[in-house]
């Protein structure tokens, strides 16, 4: 189109000024109206429901990294934008509404990384460095006391029976990918979780 | 599943069995409803009268632990009453091949029986499964009378087998009116017509039982007989009760396989990769050599050669069972000593919980990652217990929402999709990928360091994910490439096990193929098809919407349903809805030869020598019961471990008269970690309660909100009662039986409290899975005055 | 009755009175167009042609100007000189008779051209009033004006009958599927959610939306790949049974503006903003 769209216009009661829409009273505005709106910029992601296996679809409304919202999926071939009561309160999970009605993050979250020393009645908080270094040594030191490369008939069977490892239903695939990878790397075969339960 | 959620809506007859969709899965009964809609039926079988069953045209109730009795019933009347689709029966499945002369069944007994140690200071029936096989002549070539005549083949050994199972027997057993049975039985038998589906959607209802997965393997067969397998509307679907246990079962966190259901190293069978590949099974699964090199590639990359057989003893291999009742086992024999509980609790959701707490003391460190606390976390401050006296270290670390995080998942269709993080973790909070890459190079950094025991399969390890890992790379080890030139692969079929492909899990070939539009992500809704929907996300194995999909026509090519045709022969070529799981390149007659690709013979199973109990499905009651059992001599599964054998309560000592069984509400969620934490879920449902039927209540002298104390051989627990005609008693064996239903999302941490009802079931499984038997065992109430 | 006067459009109009203080002048001019496009319903006899309408409309557009257009919309000296400047133009040049073949877009684009072009002192927005307003109604009320819909239409990003690229869409039902609305000839039609119907861009960080405090029910929903927006108005929470886009598109006008602020463009191309001077 070869409308000069790229030309202000000085709302100043100019003739030019009375053939706007503002010039005609179709509309409201006024020197510094523009900064009286204030914007909410906001958009949508897809995620689906980590209830049960349906695999319903959902509309997250993310504003600045919070989600402010969350909805069913229309354009979903399964729930078509239906959801159960749990996958309704998905947004519950993150957050709770104080007696204000206002959002607040849910206080039951685990926001920091906590420990328990032995024979303590409470947790204590730490940094996630600590912990990774210290639950390496766990596993290191356990791995290596019981460690075993070959069994009796001379095969070698490179397994560790003292570790456990539990999880996860609730995990992606490609952390579930990691976690196998994981725990045969560290000879681990007490492996399961609740898909045998 | 076979099928897939949508395909629900051309079911001509469902049998919900073992599962409550309208309560747990509730969405999907937008599909069923489409179904009845167009004239389908739902039949509801279950202990109790369930939302689903409300919904259903005819419910039938069946005492807990029966379920076996009943799909035997239904098998015997479709061969009783010539029901079966015969033209399938003899194309595509086992039914006219000749068996062993030297196999054979008595009194609850297949041949084969061996009383052999259990591994812990028992025994139990193990078979030798060698007469449980065909008859062949001297090329190999197994015969078969596809007359089926001949009373060696599979149908007459059926008709056999299952001739015990009459309706009358069977009502007797499973506590059921005859005409109710009869009705179902006429209802669903119909869909053996070769232009009808019949759906047997099941869950844990089924599975959660000693002879669970022989519940399963009675749903194949029945929808074998009937035609009712690979075919729109039909199908064994399974619905699984988490978002992604199906991508964490293909990822294979169970003990006794590797990703793609591979069978993890076992010393005895694969002390070496050869031994390994000699034993691949049959039909498609000759080219597992192919997906084991290629997964050892991706583990351990340039470090994987044909020289070292591919790394192949990197690979830990299995000594002796360790499921999840085992290791809680080994757990108290003090054999373990630390534990990582991913997004786990076992301290509520699993068998004998009270005992799984205790042994937790045993453990000299756990690691716990969740989003809010947990009971397994917080065992050590469980009311009643003594912290100074536990010397566990526990860490408790902090995890991202699934809203916060990206990544794909697996339905229970197979449908592998895209979620894209929304939100930013909060605090500490980080991805469990994140979480589990810097736990690894923790790890590896402290062998680095210090050296230590075999550190090989550790330090070189192929695991380079970014600083910050990042889900689209692992997704494309996952998928597979080319080890020479690093392209991602399309499928499967090109693995190859010269070390010039890798790949993660075989079976997701093809999810992340193409890194600008992975075929996990797209969100492409079909205009015209059965829906299928094949360009929305990814469903493994290569898309395929409906597995065994040749079976959807007859040899001829022709679709059984001309309606529905999700193929048609047009004389040069397929009319498809949905990606071929046989050879299209070849003519319908000769693709119709293998029209089950996975097994040896390309044929449904009838009989089958891949179960531990039998080849054929056979009743035996629950570990606890109050009734000998009706078929045979033998109590219950022989091969069963018994690993607690005290555990068991005797029905004749009359401490616990009453049968209980375990389910679920819609509002909460597996053992209520997370669901106790939201106010709104809470609010819905706020406590605890267990059901009875108005009769118990009366001799107990109950109503609805009085205390009781539910208690079983094992341990008890206290809840308010909800009386309910939903729950009624059983007429069975002469007796009345009366029920306790037992819901179980609660324990002592979160928002909403409460016993953990677990404490009471029983920690013994099924002979093959050892699922635990949680869904029928004894137990007594008690009013609380 | 006025095409676009129904029912649904009272009811919305209340509510838009209702609800936004600024809407008063605008529904005030609204109902003075209504009536006056309503006395030239009634004197005139409507063509009952059955081939494709555009040429139909063109001979229309002039007549309608003069009669409908004028007197409502000159309030002032000013605006009525410029109208009446507009209107001798349009008896001037030929608005060129389009033909059977020609399409609703292309003869849009040039009449818009030719307006801006010959009558410099309307300015964008007003141009864009008049040209759609009218076309909207004369496209309605002339029965044989609107093509069916094609048969077997799938998920397109312009209107299916007319070819136009929409300017509004709401998100209807409990579900809230997206349901585009043409301006021009009220045709709906489905479209996914999270996509750029101007472009096709899907990938979720390209895309996004923005409120205006006070008037969260319109959502403007940008594409940062081709710099286009879409007013998507969120009907879900509103209690009309049937809520009117066009009042609400000239009622949240504001929005426009805003968006062309922010940098985005209209993706149907009716250009609804005004520049404001920015202090």
């Amino acid at each position: 189109m070869e409308v000069t769209r790229r030309q202000f216009l000085k709302v100043s009661g100019t003739a030019a000024a009375a053939t706007t829409l503002y010039g005609i009273g179709f509309r409201e505005v006024a020197h510094g109206t523009y900064r009286r709106f204030r914007l909410h910029y906001a958009h949508e992601v897809t995620t689906i429901c980590p209830f049960c296996s349906v695999g319903c679809g959902i509309i997250c409304h993310v504003r600045e990294g919070q989600v402010v919202n969350t909805e069913g999926d229309p354009d979903h071939p399964i729930n078509e934008g239906a959801l159960c009561s749990k996958g309704s309160s998905l947004l519950n999970m993150a957050y709770v509404y104080d007696e204000k009605g206002k959002p607040v993050p849910n206080p039951s979250r685990v926001t920091q990384v906590l420990y328990r020393r032995p024979g303590g009645a409470d947790w204590e908080t730490v940094d996630w460095d600590w912990a990774l270094r210290t639950i390496a040594a766990r596993i290191k030191k356990t791995r290596d006391d019981t460690f075993i490369t070959q069994n009796s008939q001379g095969v070698p069977v490179n397994r560790t029976p003292a570790i456990a490892w539990l999880g996860s239903a609730m995990c992606n695939n490609e952390e579930n990918y990691l976690f196998h990878k994981m725990t045969r790397s560290l000879g681990l075969v007490n492996i399961d979780h609740c898909a045998r339960l | 599943m076979t099928n897939h959620w949508i395909d629900y809506q051309h079911s001509d007859v469902m049998m919900n069995i073992g599962l409550n969709t309208a309560e747990n899965h509730p969405v999907s009964m937008k599909w069923i409803q489409k179904a009845k809609d167009r004239g389908g039926k739902l039949i509801c079988v279950d202990p109790r009268f369930t939302r689903t069953a409300a919904m259903s045209d005819l419910y039938v109730p069946i005492r807990p632990g029966t379920n076996l009795a009943f799909l035997n019933g239904m098998i015997q009347y479709a061969l009783e009453n010539d029901l079966v689709h015969h033209e399938y029966l003899i194309n595509y499945t086992n039914a006219a091949y000749l068996v062993n002369e030297a196999y054979h069944f008595e009194d609850g007994m297949f041949s084969g029986a061996r009383l052999m140690d259990d591994g812990i200071g028992g025994e139990k029936v193990v078979y030798d499964r060698t007469t449980w096989s065909y008859q062949s002549d001297e090329a190999g070539q197994v015969l078969s009378d596809e007359t089926l005549e001949d009373p060696r083949c599979v149908y007459q050994l059926m008709k056999q087998h299952f001739r015990r199972y009459d309706l009358q027997t069977v009502s007797e057993i499973i506590g059921c009116p005859l005409e109710t049975l009869q009705a179902c039985a006429a209802l669903f038998c119909s869909t053996g017509k070769p232009e009808k589906a019949g759906n047997i959607m099941y869950a844990m209802g089924i599975t959660q039982f000693t002879h669970g997965a022989e519940n399963v393997r009675a749903i194949a067969i029945l929808q074998a007989i009937l035609g009712n397998m690979g075919r729109p509307g039909g199908g064994v679907n399974a619905q699984r009760g988490q978002s992604n246990v199906q991508g964490s079962t293909d990822m294979a966190m169970l003990y006794h396989i590797i990703p793609g259901y591979m069978p993890v190293p076992s010393e005895s069978l694969h002390p070496t990769l050869e031994a390994y590949h000699a034993t691949s099974p049959g039909g498609y699964w000759a080219n597992r050599p192919k997906f084991m090199n290629s997964l050892l590639k991706a583990f351990w990359g340039e470090h994987a050669t044909p020289g070292n057989d591919y790394a192949y003893d990197y690979l830990p291999k299995i000594d002796k069972e360790r499921s999840h009742i085992a290791t809680s086992k080994y757990m108290g024999d003090g054999e373990i000593k630390g534990m990582v509980c991913w997004a786990d609790n076992p301290a509520v959701g699993g068998p004998t919980a009270a005992r799984k707490r205790k042994n937790s003391a045993k453990l000299d460190w756990l690691v716990s990652v969740d989003i809010f606390e947990n009971e397994t976390a917080t065992f050590w401050k469980e009311p009643g217990v003594n912290p100074e006296e536990i010397d566990t270290e526990v860490f408790l670390l902090p995890a991202a929402l699934h809203m916060e995080r990206d990544g794909s998942i697996s339905n229970s269709g197979r449908w592998i999709q895209w979620r894209y993080a929304a939100g930013t973790p909060p605090g500490d909070c980080h991805s469990d990928l994140w979480i589990v890459d810097r736990l690894f190079r923790a790890v590896r950094d402290a062998y680095q360091v210090d050296g230590g025991v075999f550190p090989d399969p550790i330090l070189k390890m192929n695991w380079d994910y970014g600083e910050d890992a990042s889900s689209a790379r692992v997704a494309m080890e996952i998928n597979g490439y080319d080890t020479r030139t690093g392209e991602l692969l399309t499928s499967f079929a090109q693995l190859q096990d010269d070390g010039s492909t890798a790949a993660g899990c075989w079976i997701y070939a093809g999810y992340y193929a193409n890194e600008e539009e992975p075929a996990c992500q797209r969100r492409i809704r079909e205009t015209e098809g059965v829906g299928n929907h094949p360009e929305w996300a990814y469903a493994w194995p290569i898309n395929r919407r409906i597995l065994y999909n040749r079976c959807s026509a007859d040899p001829a090519g022709n679709s059984w349903n001309p309606d529905l045709p999700l193929f048609q022969w047009n004389g040069s070529g397929w009319n498809r809805y949905d990606v071929p799981d046989f050879n299209a390149a070849l003519l319908p007659e000769e693709s119709a030869r293998n029209a089950f690709i996975m097994t040896g013979e390309g044929r449904a199973r009838l009989f089958s020598n891949g179960m531990v109990e039998g080849p054929f499905p056979e009743h035996y009651e629950p570990w606890e019961s109050p009734l000998a059992n009706r078929v045979s001599s033998v109590q219950f599964n022989p091969c069963s471990t018994v690993w607690y054998p005290d555990d068991r309560a005797d029905y004749a000592s009359g401490a616990f008269p009453l049968v209980a069984t375990t389910y679920r509400l819609s509002e909460h969620y597996q053992t209520g970690m997370m669901t106790r934490n939201m106010p709104w879920l809470v609010e819905t449902m706020p406590e605890l309660f267990v059901e009875i039927s108005p009769t118990l209540a009366a001799d107990h002298g109950l109503v609805s909100g009085d205390q009781v104390v539910v208690s079983s051989q094992r341990g008890e627990f206290q809840a308010p009662v909800c009386v309910t005609p939903r729950v009624k008693s059983f007429q069975a064996g002469g007796k009345t039986i009366e029920m306790v239903g037992i819901l179980w999302h609660w324990g002592y941490a979160g928002l909403s409290k409460g016993p953990v009802t677990n404490d009471v079931a029983p920690s013994i499984g099924d002979a093959n899975t050892t699922i635990p038997e949680y869904k029928a065992f004894l137990c007594q109430i008690r009013k609380v005055v | 009755m006025h095409p676009l006067w129904t029912t649904a459009f009272q009811e919305t109009w209340d509510d838009c009175r209702r609800r936004y203080v600024d809407f008063k002048p605008v529904g005030e001019r609204l109902k003075e167009l209504h009536c006056q496009a309503r006395q030239w319903d009634q004197s005139e006899s409507l063509l009952q042609e059955d081939h494709l309408k555009t040429p139909v409309i063109a001979r229309q557009f002039p007549d309608y100007f003069k009669r409908v257009i004028l007197p409502v919309f000159s309030q002032n000296e000013a605006t009525a000189l410029a109208l009446d400047e507009f209107a001798e133009a349009m008896d001037q040049w030929h608005l060129e008779d389009p033909g059977v073949e020609t399409r609703i877009p292309q003869w849009l684009q040039q009449l818009q051209q030719q307006a801006m072009h010959l009558c410099k002192p309307i300015q964008p927005d007003f141009v864009t009033l008049i040209v759609s307003l009218s076309l909207a109604h004369l496209y309605r009320s002339i029965p044989a004006a609107k093509p069916e819909t094609p048969a077997g239409a799938t998920q397109s990003g312009v209107c299916p009958v007319c070819g136009l690229p929409p300017h509004f869409a709401a998100l209807v039902e409990t579900e809230g599927y997206r349901q585009m609305e043409c301006w021009l000839c009220g045709e709906h039609w489905p479209f996914t959610r999270l996509e750029c119907p101007y472009c096709g861009e899907h990938h979720p960080e390209k895309l996004g939306y923005f409120t205006v405090e006070k008037m969260e029910v319109c959502r403007i929903h940008f594409c940062h790949s081709c710099q286009a927006y879409l007013k998507v108005f969120d009907t879900r929470s509103l209690a009309l049974k049937d809520p009117c886009l066009w009042v609400m598109h000239l009622a949240t006008l504001i929005c426009d503006d805003l968006a062309a602020a922010e940098g985005y463009h209209p993706g149907s191309e009716m250009e609804w903003h005004q520049w404001m001077v920015m202090e």
